[in-house]
């Protein structure tokens, strides 16, 4: 049984199969209905590209489609001049603003827009003294502020996204002395500092009130913690930088994985910065090492870091780099390196 | 009686739709339904959202992917450099500069024209001498090179400082590198222990030295510059390993051969073909060696404790050996556990 088919309410008479034009193929119909139908997949395919990425923002190789691989490590894409000796980076989650804390030079922090234009500069309030050195950097994921870390100030300074300064964090019970040093927020708005201050050297977890909530690092012996940041499941990558160790707590607050010196992949000179994206990859900036590896987080109950590859090389050439400290990233598959000793900032993007 | 497909076959047509009326195509329920023009008609359409979309989506990728270009630094640097010697042609400081970043960006030829319009002017002749033998390297010319470098080394090695002479170390050892590539390895080994006599640890120069060692069948003092080789650099580099291999293939030690092959395997990045390689060595004469290669093995993939197993197993067959020590050093104790922390606070309102 088959529906009639009408055009305009008038029912169309049924076509005889001898009726159809002499050279006609019979089968040239059903074959431009499949091509139709073809057509309208690839149409729907691209839809649903297109939608996911205006929600995601990542590069079309993360599509989780079979076929297509992210690469592993990014590819060279441009670099930010005009900063002294960056010695840390953080980026706003859409790349709209990069900020820069700069060890040489007028010792300031810069925001920079997309396109590498300086749109803004960080400086502490005279009140604060006049010895800074603006270290690390950290992005408030909840009001989209910056927090800049200066040691020898011994502070944590806010800033506004556009460099304004807006107060420095006291905490709730003062530690006078304290160092802070590497800096990092998780999705909840939990801060993570290293602190070089006291009988061992640590980081301190902060919550929205400035409180001390934690505490990780007693017992494993620090030396010069110099990045700290969080992934998606909670666990906490620290760079014990001069013992050349990235170590791996979890939830719980024990040590689940560690990486360090010696002869295998991912082997660490002197790592830095730390970042992880939302691709459940993180990024280690190993100042000796002239280079950012890059590793897989932590998944279920593993205690091993996978090893993704290595970029970067010594040298002055678009995608090498002197002494790089520092790596962000933002939402869109870009990875922000400072490369400290070349004076620029590169941008790397899967 | 309604439309009918026979054998997969459109087998109806019907009268031709307005255009205008847009709202009955959607009437036509049944792609099966549909008539040839129809069909060629809505193929165009689709066809025609299928292109214009991709257009429009791949420019808008792209804009949002983009980012400005920025002058590479060497160019930056070059252009600053270029214009100094425009400005000042007797500053040799900066026409060296300009040599030099030529070389670094692969213009040989006019740092060649830089290097030799500074030596006209007998000025800073050692450094240029060495700048341009390092752009004849470039060019090829090995033998204009060596002169270069045999210039250096004539006027660097009566110097106050020339048992220590980074300059000098390094034309000992382009030197022994141009004898080994014209195969000239006795002369090699001449040049490659003056320059290892300025710098013993310059890994390069111990693997050159114990190439040119095995060229010249003195297999004793090929093994020992090869180890202190891979010493310095135990993994990333099969060269010196590959080295061992010929060597003691030469010399008919074939487990030591064989595990010199596994490790140039390893270091070549191949884990899953020297494993098995090294296992089958453990009670043959490269016991020690295949062990501290399994170390190293283990090391590689991460596997710390199966590593310090390897370290240990070798340290114990040999508690002198070097390798060994320094992996079960790198390697350590495993992640160990801390006391359970406090509950973090919960987020609320701002830092101040």
């Amino acid at each position: 049984m088959t529906a009639e088919i009408t055009v305009d309410g008038m029912p169309i008479p049924p076509v005889a199969a001898g009726d159809e034009p002499e050279g006609q193929p019979r089968r040239q119909p059903r074959r431009k209905a499949i091509l139709l139908l073809a057509l309208v997949g690839l149409l729907a395919a691209l839809v649903t590209i297109a939608i996911w990425y205006l929600l995601f923002r990542q590069p079309i190789t993360a599509l989780p489609l079979p076929g297509i691989s992210e690469p592993q490590v990014p590819t060279y894409a441009t670099a930010i001049y005009g900063a002294t000796q960056p010695f840390g980076v953080a980026v706003s989650p859409s790349g709209d603003r990069i900020y820069v804390a700069q060890s040489g030079g007028d010792q300031t922090g810069l925001v920079f827009d997309a396109s590498g234009t300086k749109v803004g500069t960080m400086v502490p309030p005279t009140s604060a003294g006049t010895q800074h050195v603006p270290v690390y950097l950290a992005v408030d994921p909840l009001t989209s502020e910056v927090f800049v870390s200066d040691r020898l100030a011994g502070a944590i300074y806010v800033y506004d996204r556009d460099g304004a300064y807006q107060r420095t964090l006291t905490l709730a019970q003062p530690r006078p002395g304290w160092q802070p040093l590497g800096l990092a927020f998780d999705s909840k708005g939990l801060l993570y500092v290293t602190d070089l201050s006291g009988p061992f050297e640590k980081v301190l977890v902060i919550d929205r009130t400035a409180s001390v909530v934690r505490t990780l690092g007693e017992n494993d012996k620090l030396t010069f913690p110099n990045g700290v940041t969080v992934d998606a499941a909670g666990n906490v990558y620290v760079s014990d930088s001069n013992d050349g160790r990235l170590l791996v707590y979890g939830a719980d607050g024990t040590v689940r994985a560690q990486v360090g010196r010696g002869a295998g992949q991912g082997n660490l000179g002197l790592p830095r910065g730390l970042a992880v994206d939302g691709q459940g990859r993180v990024f280690v900036a190993d100042s000796t090492g002239q280079g950012v590896f890059v590793f897989s987080t932590l998944s279920g109950d593993s205690q091993r870091l996978a090893y993704l590859g290595y970029f970067g090389g010594e040298g002055a050439a678009d995608g090498s780099f002197e002494f790089p400290n520092s790596v962000a990233v933002d939402a869109r598959g870009r990875v922000y390196v400072a490369d400290t000793f070349n004076n620029r900032v590169q941008i790397w993007s899967y | 009686m309604g439309p009918t497909i026979a054998g997969g076959q459109v087998c109806r047509r019907h009268a031709r739709v307005p255009l205008q009326q847009v709202s009955n195509m959607f009437r036509v329920t049944s792609l099966g339904r549909m008539d040839d023009r129809q069909l060629n008609r809505w193929i165009k359409r689709v066809l025609l959202l299928l292109v214009v979309g991709t257009i429009a989506f791949a420019a808008f990728y792209a804009f949002d992917r983009w980012r400005p270009a920025t002058t590479p630094i060497v160019d930056q640097r070059l252009a600053a450099l270029e214009q100094a010697v425009r400005d000042a042609p007797d500053d040799t400081v900066s026409r060296g500069q300009l040599a030099d970043t030529y070389v670094a960006k692969g213009r040989f030829a006019d740092a060649l024209v830089q290097y030799n319009a500074i030596l006209a002017a007998g000025k800073d002749v050692e450094l240029a001498t060495n700048g341009r033998a390092g752009a004849y390297m470039g060019l090829g010319q090995l033998d204009n090179a060596a002169k270069d470098y045999q210039g250096v080394v004539d006027i660097a090695k009566g110097g106050e400082m020339a048992k220590v002479d980074p300059m000098l170390e390094a034309a000992y050892y382009s030197l022994g590198s141009i004898a080994m590539q014209q195969a000239r390895p006795t002369d090699a080994i001449s040049f490659l222990e003056k320059a290892l006599a300025i710098t013993r640890s310059d890994a390069d120069a111990l693997y050159l030295i114990g190439t040119a060692y095995v060229a010249t069948g003195q297999m004793d003092k090929a093994e020992t510059a090869l180890r202190s080789a891979v010493d310095f650099v135990p993994i990333g580099w099969s060269e010196p390993y590959t080295a061992l291999a010929q060597g003691f293939t030469k010399a008919g030690k074939t487990a030591m051969a064989e595990w010199a092959g596994a490790m140039a395997d390893l270091a070549g990045g191949k884990p899953d073909l020297a494993e098995p390689r090294l296992l089958a060595l453990v009670n043959t004469d490269a016991a020690v060696d295949a062990a501290v290669g399994l170390g190293l093995l283990y090391e590689t993939k991460g596997d710390t404790a199966n590593a310090a197993v390897w370290y240990g197993k070798a340290l114990a067959a040999s508690p002198d050996n070097a390798a060994a020590r320094l992996g079960i050093g790198r390697v350590g104790p495993g992640p160990s556990a801390l006391p359970a922390l406090p509950t973090p606070g919960v987020p609320a309102g701002g830092t101040n």
